[in-house]
């Protein structure tokens, strides 16, 4: 397989890991209608919870601590988000408000990192036989890559057949379409918020766990550093759209990787932000337009 | 002068120079209302422009290596840094702040600081990468130390009223009553005639030049900035500054940079050094965090709020009586 063939399968391991993390940022966001600026150190909450459990000071069994550690992070999402973002979103429902308090507890959650464990990096060792490299010509996918994408692909049949299939999915669409009329017609919107919080702290969980496998090594600013990616994959993919979420994220995922072979790998963040840029500039609502009837649509 | 007034004075010149930043972020966060979490990236583009401006070209083959290396004598190369962070600001106006919802704006300027900063430190050609900026000679560079110290303390003050004058000046004004307007209601600002686009460009460009003028000021004094200097926490202990002092208050934002950057991050020094080299640090930004969401559930308006408007009432009209006047009058009424 050629060079840019290769490094465009990468590109899509990589966005389809970027694609869980968004798609869930993107469910928060059109349901609690503010961005979630704390999601970013979700990801690397999720991460610590899975190395606590498997390296230090636990040490239990790999699959059981990457489980136990994306219901850790749902549970702790809950948390965060029942009792201290809904109480301030209510209280002070501006949105400059709304911003600055997720913003602050992103940093503090960050800051807490870095407290307990300081910012060194860390290792988290995948189990054997994850490393496996399956050679195609230049192509090299390791059972991980491979495993990462068919992850993927599960969240997203798993998400759709919820949100268009399930009443508490059609309840999540409906509230991310009109709160006020959701409300009217009955639906108890503080309970689908709270589902959404725990739904989408696990989405973070598992993406945060297989960013950090995919790294292979992790800090306190891992979260960081994939959200201002999945802030890219967002604004790429459209205002609301969750297929547009991941769309953005693959996108993002193939120019990260490819523009290391076009501009080289100092430059390749540069040209995310160019392409960004750009697209403001020509389409400031995303690349997808949202359909009305569309089982995906939640704006 | 003793270690006592040195330390004062060094105290002094940072009160001085976050003050300056903080009044710029207050004229974008507090009185225009643009949810601008990213400003240390402005205060960073000030301070790597004025670095670039006053070092001598890069040495080939040297062990640093950045573009630019202009060797401006002050007050140019602060000039430069000022002008080149207004032009960006200017960039990002014309794009983000035009085209983007407000929430997409603080996400999208959220993620250029932090890929900037990626960028900043993997790039090595740019700005020398994760060493960052150093040797950047300041003014008084012939004099002493401590008359160095003392020198640099008069400019930024001179610098701080000035700039408070002037920002005083234009919170004051129809542009001020403007933009307040803007962040309050947008629509119907809009709807009055107003360009609101406008209003938040000039009051986005005038904050990034504040910021540059606080970065630059930052790099002559200090003589170096490297991408640890501009981590998204400084944009959390500004954001803390102007939640805590006072939003859209200008004697608020000087409150927020004495209580706040000046008085908590020094506060922290004086702890005992307890548990891993980085504890103290990072419980200083958890404590700045639960500070500002302390201050947005009790007093979101700050320590000074913002002064109510206070309108002359109109000239009440004259009081006729009614009896004297015949039925049907002709005279002008003069209300």
């Amino acid at each position: 397989m050629g060079l840019w063939l290769a490094t465009a399968v990468y590109g899509l391991v990589f966005g389809a890991i970027l694609a869980i993390a968004a798609l869930g940022f993107n469910l928060q966001f059109g349901v609690t209608n503010y961005a979630n600026f704390a999601y970013g150190p979700m990801l690397t909450v999720a991460a610590f919870m899975a190395y606590v459990l498997n390296v230090a000071p636990l040490h239990l069994e790999f699959w059981l601590s990457e489980v136990l550690a994306v219901i850790a992070t749902a549970i702790f999402s809950l948390l965060i988000g029942n009792y201290l973002f809904t109480p301030f979103f209510r209280r002070r429902p501006q949105l400059l408000f709304g911003l600055t308090v997720t913003f602050s507890t992103a940093i503090i959650l960050d800051s807490v990192l870095v407290g307990i464990w300081g910012s060194y990096v860390r290792e988290m060792k995948a189990p054997s036989g994850a490393l496996d490299v399956h050679v195609l010509g230049a192509l090299r996918l390791t059972n991980l890559d491979i495993s990462s994408g068919i992850l993927a692909i599960l969240v997203f049949a798993v998400t759709a057949l919820f949100l268009g299939r399930t009443k508490m999915g059609k309840s999540m669409r409906a509230m991310s379409d009109n709160e006020a009329l959701a409300k009217v017609c009955g639906l108890r919107t503080a309970r689908i918020t709270s589902i959404t919080w725990l739904i989408t702290g696990a989405m973070a969980g598992v993406a945060g766990l297989a960013d950090q496998l995919y790294l292979h090594s992790f800090d306190p600013t891992m979260g960081d550093q994939l959200f201002y990616l999945l802030v890219a994959a967002v604004i790429f993919g459209g205002i609301g759209s969750p297929v547009g979420a991941i769309v953005g994220a693959l996108v993002i995922g193939l120019v990260s990787q490819l523009s290391v072979l076009v501009v080289g790998e100092a430059y390749s963040t540069v040209s995310i932000f160019v392409v960004l840029v750009l697209l403001i500039l020509a389409r400031p609502n995303g690349i997808i337009r949202p359909r009305t009837r569309s089982v995906f649509t939640t704006a | 002068m003793g270690a006592v007034e040195f330390y004062a004075v060094t105290l002094g010149i940072f009160f001085c120079i976050d003050a300056i930043q903080a009044l710029g972020f207050n004229l974008q966060f507090g009185v225009a209302g643009i949810i601008n979490l990213a400003y240390i990236l402005l205060v960073a583009v000030g301070a790597y422009a004025t670095a670039v401006a006053t070092v001598p070209p890069a040495p080939k083959g040297g062990f640093e290596t950045y573009i630019g290396g202009l060797q401006l004598g002050f007050p140019w190369n602060l000039l430069f840094g000022v002008a080149v962070t207004a032009v960006f600001g200017c960039l990002l106006g014309v794009t983000a702040l035009r085209r983007l919802r407000h929430d997409y704006l603080a996400l999208a300027l959220v993620a250029l600081a932090q890929g900037g900063q990626i960028f900043a430190s993997s790039d090595i050609h740019f700005l020398d990468g994760v060493t960052g900026m150093t040797n950047v000679t300041g003014p008084f560079a012939s004099l002493s130390e401590s008359n160095f110290d003392l020198a640099f303390l008069a400019l930024s003050f001179g610098v701080l009223v000035v700039v408070y004058f002037i920002m005083g000046r234009l919170t004051g004004s129809p542009f001020g009553r403007a933009l307040r307007a803007v962040r309050d209601d947008e629509i119907g600002v809009s709807a009055l005639g107003k360009n609101t686009w406008k209003l938040r460009f000039a009051a986005f460009v005038i904050g990034a030049a504040l910021a540059g003028l606080g970065g630059g000021l930052t790099v002559l004094y200090t003589g170096g900035w490297n991408p640890y200097a501009w981590l998204p926490t400084e944009s959390a202990i500004l954001l803390a500054a102007i939640v805590v002092g006072g939003r859209g208050r200008n004697a608020g934002a000087v409150l927020g940079a004495l209580v706040i950057m000046v008085g908590a991050t020094q506060a922290s020094t004086y702890l005992p050094q307890i548990g891993t080299a980085q504890l103290l640090p990072a419980l200083q930004t958890m404590i700045v965090g639960i500070v500002v969401l302390v201050f947005l559930w009790w007093r979101p308006q700050g320590i000074l709020p913002e002064r109510k408007e206070k309108f002359r009432p109109a000239q009440s009209p004259p009081v006729h009586k009614v009896e004297d006047k015949p039925v049907a009058s002709v005279r002008a009424d003069p209300a």
